[in-house]
């Protein structure tokens, strides 16, 4: 439950991340695809890359089974920190559009 | 006769020990059987949400750096209570 609880906040984020890239990409004229398997070579295709990332991260953190708070807790810092790494990336990408 | 008492203990704890790693080697074998692989399966992980998905929709009036702001990742300890 725990672990649900979190996984859904944090989609929440990834999700708004989405949005602003594809309000961003609107603005700038692009159409092309979503990257999400290498090819990133502007700041627009590396933050689409990391919140991809991110999102799979959280579909494969939901999946888990825990036993102890302690193990539970670290998994969800280091997926918050990718979380992180995602706002990072769309941030250089609002900054050079 | 000393020694024939220790050998006979001996070779009774060896027979015993023997007689019980054989009987958890045909526990073991429970393992491979249909019945035995269910009893040890795992319970399937809840990877399902009941909540629905925000949906957020933003246009060129949107500050998009100000809804970049509100993307603050964190566990709380009210999560784990």
């Amino acid at each position: 439950m725990v672990n649900q609880k979190v996984c859904d906040r944090f989609e929440e984020d990834v999700t708004r991340m989405a949005a602003i890239m594809d309000e961003l990409r609107g603005r700038n004229g692009i159409t092309e695809t979503r990257v999400a398997f290498g090819g990133v070579d502007t700041p627009i295709k590396s933050a689409d890359y990391y919140i991809t990332y991110a999102a799979e991260a959280i579909a494969f953190q939901r999946a888990q089974n825990y036993s102890s708070a302690a193990g539970l807790r670290s998994d969800l810092q280091s997926l918050a920190n990718k979380i992180l790494k995602a706002k990072g990336e769309v941030e250089k990408a609002l900054n050079e559009n | 006769m000393k020694t024939k008492i220790t050998i006979t203990i001996i070779i009774i704890i060896a027979v015993i020990t023997i007689i019980f790693f054989l009987g958890r080697q045909q526990n073991s074998g429970s393992l491979i059987s249909p019945a035995g692989f269910l009893q040890k399966s795992t319970p399937v992980p809840t990877a399902f949400t009941n909540q629905t998905p925000t949906i957020f929709q933003f246009d060129s009036s949107t500050d998009l750096k100000m809804e970049l702001e509100k993307v603050n990742p964190q566990i709380l300890d009210s999560d784990f209570e």
